[in-house]
């Protein structure tokens, strides 16, 4: 019993909170500090932990909170652990000032006593400080605008409508607010402490400010905000890998009942004559096999906001009779009919350049179509590019017949005169 | 990025010139000459000594001379005190003209 009386009174001892204002904003986070100490709440040593803030119970007292701009980057994993250097704690302890934790880019100290001077006595040099910081966030904006929308679009080859019809509209759309978002905070920091080295420079000392409170709902919303759509954007991702490795979005060629706006294997093959089939068909004359397996005889039917139709088919077929191989077939199709016509252009040229990107890619002559635009190329087979309209189409065909293969100028146009 | 150099002393950079050229100083005694005499008219705050000491030191205009635990003790170099002598006379030059006096 009284175990747990200590247990609870120890509960009591502490309470957390989320900052209600961000790193930068210097007399936002001093004047909540020093509110929360008039009412009794008075902040932890090293107090700041991923994102909340620990308090203990204690008496109201009216004690002064005030950021210092770091010198070095704070970071746990520098060799000071993250803490101002000896001089600096020296200093500060003997002149009445005592670090009490770090937050973002600035060191808390709290002074007790009303006799002691001011942590920062002359604006100017206050700013001379804060410009350490402000230059770490330039850098830390360039970096970012590397990392997260530089590279990836480099890595993409900056085709970026083969990504997003590939990736979905929504998760692509997330993974480019995600982007913008971690590349906005950083340019907003970089502005915010801009701002506040100007009004220093022009001799304005940082006072206590008591519109934070006002501040404080849209800072709690935008975080909630924020974070809500990054647990959307992370399941959404767990759930198309999850599709994608159970293959759930495929299905088997015999099963499908749709229709499908382009021909398919079907049209060629060989028309048997009736007598073939009486004379033979007592000794396992003919043998038909297009079996549903991992790589073929599959469709995946979609659809996307910036692609209202994306058909994904492919089919292998052989048919030998009485040991005579007949016709042995192989076709991967891509169907994507797009939102807006520019659209379709965009994502035809992008096919055919990340194509091109292969070592084993070299353009092949196309036979007449009726189309805008049709491209001829092997990439391990042969493969027909075509767009009509907003519609594009990719045709990747192996064919053979009696044993020879089927010229493109035969298959060709019977592909190309797909519904668009 | 090349580092911007210091245009122009503000009070409390010229105090901790002042308490150097007296001799050898750790940031706390730069504090207390300071403030003793300006009468208490500058106090210098520890965030605002620190950075001072920092930005000198980078400037070349002091250098550290001891280390005795978490005290480090600087001394002014020449540059520094070139630095300060032409505040003097640029202060000098103010207060003459507002006296309406040749300097």
């Amino acid at each position: 019993m009284v175990e747990q009386e200590r247990i609870e009174q120890e509960k009591r001892r502490w309470i957390y909170r989320f900052p209600p204002c961000p790193w930068y904003d210097v007399e936002g986070v001093q004047s909540w500090l020093e509110e929360m100490a008039a009412e009794g709440f008075h902040l932890c040593k090293d107090g700041f932990w991923f994102g909340l803030v620990q308090f203990e119970r204690g008496s109201p007292q009216q004690v002064r909170y005030r950021l210092q701009a770091a010198e070095k980057q704070v970071s746990m994993w520098n060799d000071d652990g993250g803490y101002p250097d000896d001089e600096s704690r020296e200093l500060t302890a003997e002149m009445g000032w005592q670090f009490v934790s770090s937050y973002g880019e600035f060191f808390i100290y709290r002074a007790d006593s009303r006799e002691a001077v001011e942590l920062d006595t002359d604006p100017t040099v206050q700013a001379l400080a804060l410009e350490k910081v402000r230059g770490r966030q330039k850098s830390s904006v360039v970096s970012y605008a590397l990392w997260f929308i530089l590279y990836p679009l480099a890595r993409l080859r900056f085709r970026w409508v083969s990504a997003w019809v590939s990736a979905g509209t929504p998760i692509f759309l997330g993974t480019v607010w995600l982007a913008l978002s971690l590349f906005w905070s950083q340019t907003r920091t970089l502005v915010r402490l801009s701002r506040l080295k100007k009004r220093l420079e022009a001799g304005e000392p940082l006072t206590r400010r008591s519109d934070w409170r006002s501040r404080a709902t849209r800072h709690h919303f935008m975080r909630v905000f924020d974070l809500a759509l990054l647990l959307l954007w992370i399941v959404l991702l767990l759930r198309a890998w999850s599709v994608d490795i159970l293959q759930e979005d495929r299905i088997a060629l015999e099963e499908y009942q749709g229709d499908l706006p382009f021909v398919t294997l079907e049209e060629f093959l060989p028309e048997l004559e009736p007598h073939f089939w009486q004379s033979d068909r007592d000794h396992t004359p003919y043998e038909e096999r297009s079996t549903y397996n991992r790589y073929s005889n599959f469709l995946k039917d979609g659809s996307d906001p910036i692609a209202p139709r994306i058909l994904y088919y492919t089919q292998s077929k052989r048919v030998t009779a009485d040991g005579k191989e007949l016709f042995d077939g192989y076709i991967r199709l891509e169907y994507t009919q797009m939102a807006f016509e520019f659209l379709a252009v965009r994502l035809e040229e992008e096919i055919y350049q990340n194509a091109a990107d292969a070592s084993y890619f070299s353009p092949l002559t196309c036979p007449p179509v009726e189309a805008d635009s049709a491209r001829m190329y092997s990439s391990i087979y042969p493969t027909l590019l075509i767009r009509r309209g907003r519609t594009v189409l990719q045709v990747q065909l192996r064919l053979e017949r009696d044993g020879s293969p089927v010229p493109p100028e035969e298959w060709v146009p019977v592909f190309a005169d797909f519904e668009s | 990025m090349p580092k911007k150099p210091l245009e122009l002393l503000t009070e409390s950079m010229f105090y901790v010139l002042m308490a150097l050229t007296d001799g050898p100083k750790c940031g706390i005694d730069i504090g207390a000459f300071a403030e003793q005499r300006s009468r208490g008219a500058v106090r210098l705050g520890p965030a605002t000594l620190y950075t001072i000491l920092g930005k000198f030191e980078q400037e070349n205009f002091i250098a550290e001379t001891e280390v005795e635990g978490r005290r480090r003790t600087y001394r002014i170099t020449q540059t520094g005190r070139r630095a300060y002598e032409n505040e003097l006379a640029r202060l000098r030059r103010c207060l003459a003209d507002a006296e309406g006096r040749e300097p």
